[in-house]
C-alpha cells in the first residue's frame, strides 16, 4: 500500500496560546483508504484537517501530502488541489449563488481551461447526484444537498484525498444518509482517499479504520471492531459506541455467550438466536 | 417582509435577453438611465411603456413580477410625488394655507413618478435577466482596462458576488435572531426612538458576530479551494460577444431614437 | 400546564407565488408535566409548529390553548405568553449578545419587569440548573466553550421560569459527552421544576431514553403520535420517510420475527439486556 498523507512528529499550537493542540503526532494514511477520525471537541481534529492542506502550517515536525512537504510554498496550490477540505457548515463554504458556478470555483482558481471546467463541473455534480440542480441557488436546497454541492466543489479539483470535518453535524437523518452515501461512493467507486471527522459512531463504523484522538495525541487506532471493543476507554474519553455495540457489550458482560463488539443489528440478532 | 423584495433578484428563463453579453447589458442600462432624464413629454413615456411591455414579452418576465419590484419603493415614490406636487411654483389651481397645487406641480410630480417607475423597471431587467455571477464577471471585464491605474477589478467583482450570495442567508439569520429575542420578551417595536434603538442591540450584536464567523469560515474554505486572487484565473463561462449582441445593440439604438424623437413631436404639438 | 392544538393549519405567505402549506390540520395535546419528543426532518414543519406555541407565529386556521388561555383567533390572549412557554431555538448560542453571561441570562427576566433582587435569584437558579458555576457570571458569553455557550443560552430561557419548556434540537453540533450532559440537565430540570417539556430531536435513541410521548411530523402533517410503544410499533412507516426506530428496538423486532418470545416494547439498552437475559431464564 502507498501512503498518501504522513505526519512526522507534527506539533501545532496557536500563536496566542501556550497549549499545544497537537504534540509529536505521527499518522500515516494509506492511499484509497477510508479513515474516521474521532475525538471530543477540542481534541485537535479540526486543526489536523487544516494542517493536511496547508491552511495551517506545523509549528514543529512535518506534514507530507502525496510526498509534498506542506511547508513548501511553491507547492501550495498543488497540495491543496491534492487534498480537498469539506467543512461543517455547508452555507459558509459555498461561494457562488448558482450551484454550477460554485462547483467551478476551484478549477477556475487553478486556471483550468473553460471547456475542461465544464466537463469537470458536470462530472462532479453527477458524481454527488446533484446534476439536476446545477442552475439552482444554495438557498433553495436542503442541508444535505448543499453539503453534497460542497463535496462536488472539491471533487471538481480531482483530488486524491478528501477530508471532511464533521460534514453531517448540522444535518437531519436524511441529509446525513445522503452525505455518508456520497462519501462511500467517492471512496469505493472513484478511489478517492477519505478522512471523515465525526461525532456519529454509526458513521464511523462504516470506515475501514478509526483513529481516536485525545488532547492532541492518538489514543486508539484500529478497525471499527477493534476500536468499539474498547468500550471502557471510549466512554471514559467522553465518546460513545453505536447503540447496537453497547447492547452486545452489555449482554456479553452479563454472561451471554456472544461477541462483545458487534457492529450491525443483523449480526447481533443472528448471534443471539444461536445462543438462546 | 424582507423576503418579498424582488429588486435585484434573478428571474430564471431561457430568453434571448438572458443570453446577451452582460457587458452589453450593463452599458445599455447606463445609457438607458441617462436617456430617461432626457424625456421631456408624456409621449416619450408612452413609447417607453410600450417598449417595456415588449421587453417583458421578449425576456419572458411577467409584468406582475416587474410591478412587484416597485412595491418597496411606494413610500419613496409617494414622498417624491407629494413634494413636487406641493412645492412647485406656477399657475395655482388650489390653495389652503401654505399648501398649494399648481398646474406645473401636477406635471412635475407625474414626471418624477414616471421617471422613478421606469428607472426601477428598466434597470431591474438587468438583474432579472442576468445571473449575479454573469453580472459580476461583466463588471470585472468592463473594469479590467482600469486595472492598470489601480482599480481592483477582480476584487470588486469577487466582493459583489459574495455579497449577493450571502444576502439571502443573512436575511434569514436576521429573521431567526429577531424571533429568538422576541421569545425572551424583547419588545422590538415599542416605546420612543431611543428605546427602539436600544432594543436593536440584542439583534445587531449576534448578527455581527455571526457575519464575522461566516466571513472567517468562508475565507478558509476559499483558501482551501485554491483561491489566490485574480491572477491566472479562468472562467467556466467566458464572456463572448456574439452576433445577437450586435443585433440587440441596434434594436436598442432604434428604440432610444424613437423615444427621444418624441421630444420633437411634443415640441411641435 | 396543558397545551392543546386543534386543527392547526399554517400557510406561508398566502396569495404569493411562494405560498406553501407549512402545517396542515395538526391536532395534539401536551399534558402538564409531560416530556414529549417532536420528530421530523428539516422542513417537516417542526420549527414552525413550536413557534406557534409561544405566539411568535399566528396560525392561518385552528385553535391553540395554553392552560386556560386561548392564544389564537381574534381575541387572542398572547400577552407575556413567551414567559409562560419558553422556547430555546436551534443553536441558541448564536443569539447571545450581552457583555457578561449574567446580563445575558438576565435579559428575559428584566423584560418581564422583575425586581433586581428577583432577577438575581433567577439568574443564579438558572445557572445552577444548567450546571454553570456562578464564577462564570461576570465573564463574556463569547469567551467560554461551545458547550458552555449553549448552556448560557438555555439558562436565559429558564430564568423566565416558564411552565412549558420547548427545546429545538438542543444537542445539535455537540460531541457525545456534550449531548449527554445537556440531555441529563434537561431531564433534571423537567423533574425539579415540574415543567412540561417538548424536545425537538432527530435522534430516536435520545427521545427513546427521555420522552414519554412522541409526535412525528412529516411534510407538515402529523404522521404518528402517541406513547413510545405506539410510535415505534410502526418501524416500517418511519423507515419509509427516512427515520428509524432505535437500534435496540430494531434488534428486538427482528428477534420477534425469528420467533423469539421477547416483549415488543423495548427502547433502551438496559431494558433490552434484562429482557434478553430473562429469556435464558
Amino acid at each position: 500500500m502507498m501512503e498518501i498523507i504522513k505526519t512526522e512528529n507534527l506539533t501545532f499550537g496557536y500563536e496566542d496560546s501556550q497549549k499545544k493542540v497537537l504534540e509529536q503526532f505521527n499518522l500515516t494514511i494509506e492511499k484509497g483508504s477510508f479513515t474516521a477520525l474521532l475525538g471530543h471537541n477540542g481534541s485537535g481534529k479540526s486543526s489536523l484537517a487544516k494542517l493536511f492542506n496547508a491552511v495551517l502550517l506545523p509549528t514543529g515536525g512535518t506534514v507530507y501530502v502525496s510526498g509534498m512537504d506542506t511547508k513548501n510554498e511553491a507547492l501550495l496550490l498543488e497540495i491543496r488541489k491534492n487534498c480537498g477540505l469539506v467543512f461543517q457548515n455547508p452555507d459558509n463554504q459555498l461561494v457562488a449563488s448558482i450551484i454550477e458556478d460554485d462547483v467551478a470555483f476551484a478549477p477556475e482558481n487553478l486556471g483550468v481551461p473553460s471547456e475542461e471546467i465544464r466537463k469537470r463541473v458536470d462530472d462532479a455534480l453527477k458524481c454527488v447526484g446533484m446534476y439536476e440542480y446545477r442552475l439552482s441557488s444554495p438557498q433553495h436546497l436542503s442541508g444535505g444537498q448543499k453539503q453534497r454541492v460542497a463535496i462536488a466543489g472539491i471533487v471538481a479539483m480531482r483530488p486524491s484525498v478528501i477530508v471532511l470535518d464533521e460534514p453531517t453535524a448540522m444535518l437531519d437523518p436524511r441529509g446525513r444518509k445522503e452525505v455518508v452515501e456520497t462519501i462511500l461512493r467517492l471512496n469505493r467507486e472513484y478511489g478517492i482517499t477519505a478522512i471523515l471527522i465525526t461525532h456519529n459512531m454509526e458513521e464511523a463504523a462504516l470506515a475501514d479504520r478509526i483513529v481516536v484522538m485525545e488532547k492532541g495525541k492518538i489514543l486508539l487506532d484500529g478497525t471499527p471492531e477493534e476500536i468499539f471493543s474498547q468500550y471502557e476507554i471510549l466512554k471514559k474519553t467522553g465518546l460513545d459506541v453505536p447503540q447496537i455495540t453497547e447492547l452486545s457489550y452489555q449482554l456479553h458482560q452479563a454472561g451471554l455467550n456472544i461477541d462483545s463488539c458487534i457492529l450491525s443489528v443483523d449480526e447481533l440478532v443472528e448471534q443471539i438466536t444461536k445462543v438462546l | 417582509m424582507l423576503k418579498d423584495i424582488t429588486i435585484g433578484q434573478y428571474y430564471p428563463s431561457e430568453s434571448v435577453v438572458h443570453k446577451l453579453d452582460p457587458r452589453l447589458k450593463i452599458v445599455l442600462t447606463l445609457v438607458y438611465i441617462v436617456s430617461i432624464f432626457l424625456i421631456q413629454n408624456f409621449w416619450g413615456f408612452l413609447v417607453l411603456a410600450v417598449l417595456t411591455l415588449l421587453l417583458c414579452a421578449v425576456s419572458k418576465i411577467p409584468v406582475s413580477f416587474l410591478l412587484k419590484g416597485l412595491k418597496p419603493l411606494l413610500i419613496l415614490m409617494s414622498i417624491t410625488a407629494l413634494l413636487n406636487l406641493f412645492m412647485t411654483d406656477g399657475r395655482i389651481l388650489w390653495q389652503w394655507g401654505i399648501l398649494k397645487i399648481t398646474h406645473e406641480g401636477i406635471i412635475m410630480s407625474l414626471f418624477m413618478l414616471f421617471r422613478i417607475v421606469f428607472l426601477v423597471m428598466g434597470t431591474s431587467f438587468l438583474t432579472y435577466t442576468t445571473t449575479p455571477i454573469t453580472l459580476t464577471s461583466g463588471i470585472e471585464s468592463l473594469l479590467k482596462p482600469f486595472a492598470k491605474i489601480g482599480v481592483p477589478a477582480h476584487e470588486i467583482a469577487m466582493m459583489m458576488s459574495i455579497a449577493l450570495r450571502f444576502i439571502p442567508t443573512l436575511i434569514e439569520e436576521t429573521d431567526k435572531i429577531m424571533a429568538a429575542q422576541k421569545a425572551r420578551g424583547a419588545a422590538l417595536s415599542e416605546g420612543n426612538l431611543i428605546r427602539r434603538a436600544k432594543a436593536l442591540v440584542p439583534i445587531l450584536i449576534p448578527l455581527f458576530v455571526s457575519a464575522f464567523r461566516r466571513a472567517d469560515e468562508l475565507a478558509v474554505a476559499m483558501e482551501s479551494r485554491c483561491y489566490h486572487g485574480g491572477d491566472d484565473r479562468t472562467k467556466l463561462k467566458e464572456l463572448k460577444y456574439q452576433k445577437k449582441d450586435t443585433l440587440a445593440l441596434f434594436v436598442f439604438i432604434l428604440a432610444i431614437t424613437v423615444m427621444l424623437s418624441c421630444n420633437l413631436v411634443g415640441a411641435s404639438l | 400546564m396543558n397545551i392543546s392544538v386543534e386543527n392547526l393549519t399554517y400557510i406561508y405567505v398566502p396569495g404569493t407565488p411562494f405560498e406553501k402549506v407549512a402545517l396542515e390540520n395538526i391536532n395534539f395535546t401536551v399534558k402538564s408535566g409531560e416530556f414529549v419528543g417532536l420528530i421530523g426532518h428539516s422542513g417537516s414543519g417542526k420549527s414552525t409548529l413550536v413557534q406557534h406555541l409561544n405566539g411568535l407565529v399566528k396560525p392561518t386556521e385552528g385553535t391553540i390553548r395554553v392552560g386556560d388561555r386561548i392564544i389564537t383567533g381574534k381575541n387572542a390572549d398572547t400577552k407575556g405568553l413567551c414567559f409562560t412557554v419558553g422556547l430555546v431555538f436551534q443553536y441558541p448560542e448564536q443569539q447571545l449578545f450581552a457583555e457578561t453571561i449574567y446580563q445575558d441570562i438576565a435579559f428575559g427576566p428584566s423584560n418581564m419587569g422583575l425586581s433586581e433582587k428577583e432577577i438575581d435569584l433567577r439568574v443564579r437558579t438558572a445557572m445552577e440548573l444548567v450546571g454553570l458555576p456562578f464564577e462564570l457570571a461576570e465573564k463574556s458569553p463569547f469567551s467560554v466553550s461551545g458547550g458552555q455557550k449553549r448552556r448560557v443560552a438555555i439558562a436565559g430561557v429558564l430564568a423566565m421560569e416558564p411552565k412549558v419548556l420547548i427545546l429545538d434540537e438542543p444537542t445539535a453540533g455537540l460531541d457525545p459527552k456534550g449531548r449527554e450532559e445537556i440531555l441529563r440537565s434537561i431531564r433534571n430540570i423537567h423533574k425539579q421544576m415540574n415543567m412540561s417539556v417538548i424536545l425537538v430531536s432527530h435522534s430516536m435513541e435520545d427521545v427513546a431514553k427521555y420522552c414519554d410521548k412522541l409526535l412525528v411530523l412529516n411534510e407538515g402533517k402529523v404522521m404518528l403520535s402517541g406513547s413510545l410503544a405506539e410510535v415505534f410499533h410502526h418501524a416500517e412507516k418511519l423507515h419509509k420517510i427516512g427515520l428509524s426506530v432505535p437500534q435496540v428496538t430494531l434488534a428486538v423486532h427482528k428477534l420477534r420475527e425469528k420467533g423469539i418470545a421477547i416483549p415488543e416494547n423495548i427502547f433502551t439498552v438496559s431494558d433490552a439486556v434484562s429482557a434478553i437475559m430473562n429469556l435464558r431464564g
